[in-house]
């Protein structure tokens, strides 16, 4: 099962939900099955999961793409590569063609155009994975690269390298960390994914932001999807009666509590601080299975 | 005219909040402009009331489609697609639009001229009027490609607005991130402010911030918000800042009460007088002069 935890506003605590409920369900006393639980920590441009956990990464892989390189001596300036180009990656500029790399989508557009075999495609790095374990979860995040634009590549090498670990391991639990927002990268995260957790807060920020991720998720993408209200200060009819009217279940409240922000600061588990939440982040999953199995059902 | 963007890395340190109050002090000394650059999260608008005056749709590019009554079946776009948005079922070929990023590959090497190009609409962006000055902002439609061409459509909008009627000030709330749509809001910024907050992943996101301004060669100015939730962390923070040269231009205390002031749609130094707000009025001032703005 693919469980995407997503939110549209950031900072309204993804990755906290994401390892308290990957940890949760790795406790050893609490473990109801063998199946492995895997923490993907999707949001490639500020991976954070593993702030949490001292992982020993025993794998990791430079993703790479084709980027155009062009030989001057070669290329008669027709342009042709600069009008082909749909990123506005290449110009013709002082008697030469400039690429700038971190505009170009790697499409292979203009090595393909040009008539003069004068542009060579080059691997390069845009980003790594990076996989490893600690306890009982098995861990895969992606980084992009710091002046690389492209983060959707990174996600769909990291969810190809996820699916040959899934080939051997049908029943297993993966939790994928999305970006914040709700552009491609999200909507890259929560493609074949079975379940949205989406993760919000009461305030109209919370709300509006909460709103665009259920068009996504749940109008767009079908999924099967529920709400966790974090920093609820009781005060939380704004998020609720917008659940209530999409019908989509409240699986988890977290109290709005500077003690519970100074946890998170500390790059500390909520299971560890305060064990009560074990057992509420084992609720949350059941909620996820039982939304997830009864919406399979209504469908 | 100074540019001044607000980033973060790392989602929800408070990045409106700070730049909605900015608007009002800077809207009472000095023409103002502001852009809204979270275009898959816009949100400035819930704090500034905007009234749109303007609304354009926005295309980015084109999608492939496959005519299929003048396609051979050849498989030469499956084969040139390196997006996996050409689907083949047995020998027929159909193009995904919501994996086809647009860059026309498959278009230009069809050996029958068999693939047309249909313009994709990602959403919209706006003009509008506030009580301190024109907003540019945006709305992405959810799951669209290209929220960086939106973001440089916004804010080159913006900056046209701002040379045009001579305002002193263009006010830039950012996204989250160091893909695309933050390398698109940094470029050529004459300023960025970084909020951040002392946690874990605010230290881990601020140095990939940093690096990104540095990158773009765009001067980097610290803001530490909810700034005494950890002393530790707080070192550390002001520790990697003083390392690279990173000015602190001021840190706002941790404030519950201001989650529950943000219901009420208003610009926090308009509704409040406390450390927090006391604390913003002092950073932007300490913006203007790094700034130079008179």
């Amino acid at each position: 099962m693919i469980i995407t935890i997503a939110s549209g506003k950031g900072g309204t605590g993804k990755t906290s939900i994401a390892v308290n409920l990957a940890a949760a369900l790795t406790q050893p006393q609490y473990r109801s099955s063998e199946h492995p639980v895997w923490l993907a920590d999707c949001d490639v441009e500020a991976p954070n999961d593993a702030l949490f956990f001292s992982f020993e990464f025993a794998w990791e892989k430079a993703v790479k793409r084709l980027i155009p390189k062009i030989n001057q001596e070669k290329c008669n300036l027709c342009g042709r590569c600069a009008d082909v180009c749909t990123y506005n990656a290449i110009a013709l500029a002082g008697g030469k063609v400039i690429v700038f790399n971190e505009l170009c989508h790697a499409c292979g557009s203009c090595a393909a155009q040009c008539s003069l075999g004068a542009i060579s495609e080059i691997p390069e790095e845009i980003g790594m994975l990076r996989s490893g374990k600690k306890g009982g979860i098995h861990f895969l995040e992606g980084r992009l690269n710091i002046g690389f634009s492209l983060a959707t590549p990174i996600i769909r090498d990291l969810k190809k390298a996820m699916e040959r670990v899934l080939l051997n391991n049908n029943g297993a639990i993966v939790i994928r960390d999305a970006p914040p927002g709700t552009s491609c990268t999200v909507a890259e995260c929560l493609r074949g994914s079975d379940f949205a957790l989406l993760v919000t807060e009461p305030t109209p920020f919370g709300l509006h932001d909460l709103k665009l991720i259920t068009e996504l998720a749940v109008g767009e993408m079908k999924l099967p999807a529920g709400v966790v209200i974090n920093k609820s200060d009781g005060e939380d009819h704004l998020i609720a009666d917008f659940c209530a009217d999409r019908n989509l279940p409240i699986l988890m409240r977290v109290p709005m509590l500077r003690e519970i922000a100074e946890i998170y600061s500390r790059g500390e588990l909520l299971i560890e601080a305060k064990p009560e939440y074990q057992q509420r982040f084992l609720d949350l999953f059941a909620g996820v299975k039982a939304t997830a199995v009864q919406e399979r059902g209504d469908g | 005219m100074k540019t001044v963007v607000i980033l973060s890395g790392k989602g929800g340190t408070g990045k409106t909040t700070l730049t909605s109050s900015f608007a009002v002090l800077a809207s009472k000394e000095s023409k103002l402009i502001m852009a809204d650059l979270d275009v898959d999260a816009a949100n400035l608008e819930l704090l500034i009331q905007p009234t749109i005056e303007e609304t354009h749709p926005f295309y980015s590019g084109e999608t492939a489609a496959i005519d299929q009554d003048l396609c051979i079946n050849c498989g030469l776009c499956f084969d040139v697609c390196r997006f996996d948005a050409v689907k083949r079922h047995l020998d027929l070929f159909t193009i995904d639009a919501d994996l086809c990023e647009g860059c026309l590959s498959c278009f230009y090497q069809c050996p029958v001229s068999a693939i047309k190009t249909i313009e994709r609409y990602s959403g919209d962006w706006f003009q509008s009027s506030t009580p301190y000055g024109k907003l540019f902002h945006a709305r992405l439609k959810p799951g669209a490609e290209s929220s960086g061409k939106l973001v440089s459509q916004v804010k080159s909008s913006a900056e046209y607005s701002c040379k045009d009627k001579g305002c002193d000030i263009l006010l830039m709330d950012g996204p989250s991130g160091t893909g695309c749509p933050v390398t698109a809001s940094i470029k050529g910024a004459d300023l960025a402010l970084i909020i951040s907050e002392p946690t874990k992943s605010g230290l881990h996101d601020l140095e990939r911030i940093y690096q990104v301004a540095a990158h773009f060669q765009v001067p980097a100015y610290l803001v530490l918000n909810k700034s005494d939730l950890n002393q530790q962390v707080r070192r550390e923070i002001l520790y990697f800042a003083r390392k690279n040269q990173m000015v602190l231009l001021g840190e706002v205390p941790y404030d519950e009460r201001v989650f529950a002031l943000q219901a009420d749609g208003k610009p926090l130094v308009e509704i409040e007088e406390s450390a927090a707000t006391d604390a913003i009025r002092l950073i932007w001032q300490r913006v203007k002069l790094e700034a130079g703005i008179e």
